[in-house]
C-alpha cells in the first residue's frame, strides 16, 4: 500500500515536471532555442503568485494560476520579441546560449535584489490538507488538481499544435523557417507566441510547484535541471515522452526519498543517468541519423 | 503589360559575387525559362526575387511593387510563389496539411483544395500521408500544389525536373497549360534546355552570374545557345 501511495504521488508530482519540460522542449524544438533562463521564469511566476496571495488573502491560489499565466504569456512574447528573436537565427550555435544564460543570471540577481533570499511557498489553505480516501489509500486533493491540470494542458497544446491552422503553422516553422516564409508566415511573430506559450505553462507548473514546495530566488537551476531532464528523457519533440517522463522522475523522487529522506533530487538525476546512459535517443524519441 | 521586372540585379553571398547586373522580365501570363549550367546563379535568382536575399542591389518591380527591400513573408502575400529545388516539403506535414498551409497568406482566387486534386489526382489518394513516402513526383506535385494554393500572380519553379523519370516531367509539364490559363505566369528554371525552351515564350541564359543569351524560345539557334550556355 505504502508502494501505490507513492506511486500516486510521484505520478502527481511527475505531471509537474513534464509540465516543466514541455514549455521548454516546445521552444527547443520549434526555434532550436535552449532558454536556460526557463527555470528563472518559473521562480518569478511563483513570486508574482505569492505576491498576488499576499494582495488577496481570502482567495485559493489556484484562481490566480490562470491570470498569472496570462502575465507570464505577455513576458514570453515581450522577452522573444526584443531580445531572443535577435540570436535565435545566429549563425554562431552559441549565441542564443550566452544570451538566456547571461538573462538567467541578470534575473535571479534581479529576484534576489528586489524581494531576499527567504524561503518562500504558496499556501493553498484547506485544500493543501484536503485528502480522498480510497480503501486504506489517501491521495492528496491538491496533488491530483495538479496532475488533472497538468493532464488538461498536455491536451491542449496538442491539440492546439495538431489540429489548428496556427500549430500548422508551427510546424512547419520548426520544419525550415525560409520555406515557412515564402508561405507567408512570419517566424519572428510565431516565435514570440510560442515563447509566450512556453512561459505561460512554465508560469503554471511554477506556482503549482511552489504549492507543494518552497522555494528561493535561486530555485530556477534545479528547475531547469529537471526540466532539461525530462525533454532529454521524453525525446525531443515528444509530448507524450515529455508527460512519462515527468512520471518516472516524479516516482524516482519520491522512491528515492522513501529510502533516503535526504536524498533531495539525487536518485532523479540518478535515473536520468541511466537513462541516458542505455537509452541516449530518450524513451520514446527516435534515433538521429 | 510587364508582371516582373528586374533591373540590374546583383546580388552578393559575403564578398562573393553570384549575380551581375541581371534583368529579366515577365510579361502577364507569360512563361520564361531561366536556363544555364550548375552554379550558374539560377536559384540565387529566383532566391533573391522571392525575397529569401537580402544582400543585393538592383530593381525588382512586381505587379507594381517595388519588391526588392521586402522580406519573403510580405512577398508571398503579394502572390509571388516559389517552388523551391530540391522540393523542400513540410515533414512533419501531411501532404494534405502541406496544401493548406500554401493558402497560408489568405489569397483567394481559382485554386483550391479540390483544384489542386483535380490537376493532381494522385495526391487526393495520398493525403494524409507523410511527404517521405511519396515518389519523387508525387512530392514535386505537392510543391507545385502547395505554391498554386497562394493563388500567385507568379510562380517560380526551381528545377522541378530533377532527378524524375522523364514519363513524370512529361505528366508535370502537361499541368502548366491549365496553371497559365488561370492567370499565373511562370519562371522555369531548368538544366535541361529542350524542354525549358518548349514550354515556353522566352529563354534567358545565365553564365556564372551573368545574362549571355536572351529571346524568344521559339528560334533559339542551338549554337547560340550552346555557346551561351558553356561559354566559348
Amino acid at each position: 500500500m505504502v508502494w501505490l501511495d507513492l506511486l500516486i504521488n510521484g505520478i502527481c508530482l511527475g505531471g509537474l515536471y513534464g509540465m516543466l519540460g514541455v514549455g521548454l522542449a516546445l521552444v527547443t524544438g520549434v526555434m532550436r532555442l535552449v532558454n536556460i533562463s526557463h527555470g528563472e521564469f518559473i521562480v518569478m511566476a511563483a513570486m508574482l503568485g505569492v505576491g498576488a496571495s499576499d494582495l488577496l488573502p481570502g482567495l485559493n491560489p489556484l484562481w490566480l494560476l490562470l491570470p498569472v499565466a496570462a502575465v507570464f504569456f505577455f513576458v514570453g512574447y515581450g522577452v522573444q520579441s526584443v531580445l531572443f528573436n535577435k540570436v535565435v537565427t545566429a549563425p554562431d550555435f552559441l549565441a542564443p546560449v550566452l544570451l538566456t544564460f547571461g538573462f538567467s543570471i541578470v534575473l535571479r540577481n534581479l529576484m534576489f535584489e528586489s524581494f531576499g533570499a527567504d524561503v518562500r511557498s504558496l499556501t493553498a489553505g484547506g485544500l493543501a490538507r484536503m485528502s480522498i480516501e480510497v480503501g486504506s489509500l489517501s491521495i492528496g486533493v491538491l496533488p491530483l488538481v495538479t496532475l488533472g491540470l497538468a493532464i488538461l494542458f498536455f491536451v491542449v497544446l496538442q491539440l492546439v499544435i495538431s489540429r489548428t491552422s496556427f500549430g500548422r503553422a508551427i510546424r512547419a516553422t520548426a520544419d525550415n523557417r525560409e520555406v515557412a516564409r515564402l508561405m507567408g508566415i512570419k517566424p519572428a511573430r510565431i516565435y514570440n507566441i510560442v515563447m509566450g506559450m512556453s512561459l505561460a505553462l512554465a508560469a503554471v507548473a511554477g506556482m503549482l510547484l511552489a504549492m507543494r514546495a518552497t522555494f528561493t530566488p535561486f530555485s530556477g537551476i534545479s528547475n531547469l535541471l529537471v526540466a532539461f531532464e525530462v525533454v532529454v528523457i521524453g525525446g525531443f519533440g515528444s509530448f507524450w515522452g515529455a508527460m512519462f517522463a515527468g512520471f518516472l522522475l516524479g516516482v524516482a523522487q519520491l522512491v528515492g526519498l522513501k529510502f533516503d529522506p535526504n536524498a533531495g533530487l539525487m536518485y532523479v538525476h540518478a535515473v536520468f543517468f541511466a537513462v541516458v546512459l542505455f537509452r541516449p535517443q530518450g524513451l520514446m524519441g527516435v534515433k538521429l541519423p | 503589360m510587364k508582371l516582373l521586372e528586374v533591373r540590374g540585379l546583383s546580388v552578393f553571398y559575403g564578398d562573393l559575387q553570384a549575380l551581375f547586373d541581371v534583368s529579366v522580365e515577365v510579361e502577364a501570363a507569360g512563361t520564361v525559362a531561366l536556363i544555364g549550367a550548375n552554379g550558374a546563379g539560377k536559384t540565387t535568382f529566383l532566391k533573391s526575387v522571392a525575397g529569401l536575399l537580402a544582400s543585393k542591389r538592383g530593381e525588382i518591380v512586381f505587379a507594381g511593387h517595388a519588391i526588392g527591400g521586402l522580406p519573403a513573408e510580405q512577398i508571398a502575400g503579394l502572390g509571388l510563389a516559389l517552388v523551391p529545388e530540391g522540393r523542400l516539403l513540410f515533414q512533419n506535414l501531411t501532404i494534405e496539411e502541406n496544401l493548406i498551409i500554401g493558402g497560408y497568406s489568405g489569397r483567394k482566387g481559382y485554386w483550391t483544395l479540390a483544384r489542386i486534386y483535380e490537376l493532381f489526382p494522385v495526391l487526393a489518394e495520398r493525403k494524409q500521408a507523410m511527404p517521405a513516402i511519396l515518389s519523387g513526383g508525387q512530392q514535386q506535385m505537392v510543391a507545385i500544389g502547395r505554391a498554386l494554393m497562394a493563388n500567385p500572380k507568379l510562380l517560380l519553379a526551381d528545377e522541378i525536373s530533377q532527378g524524375l523519370a522523364p514519363v513524370v516531367i512529361d505528366q508535370i509539364y502537361r499541368s502548366f497549360p491549365t496553371i497559365r490559363a488561370e492567370g499565373t505566369s511562370i519562371i522555369l528554371v531548368e538544366q535541361e534546355v529542350k524542354r525549358a525552351a518548349a514550354a515556353s515564350d522566352h529563354t534567358y541564359c545565365l553564365l556564372k552570374g551573368r545574362v549571355t543569351l536572351e529571346g524568344a524560345s521559339r528560334g533559339l539557334s542551338f549554337d547560340a545557345l550552346s555557346r551561351a550556355y558553356f561559354g566559348s
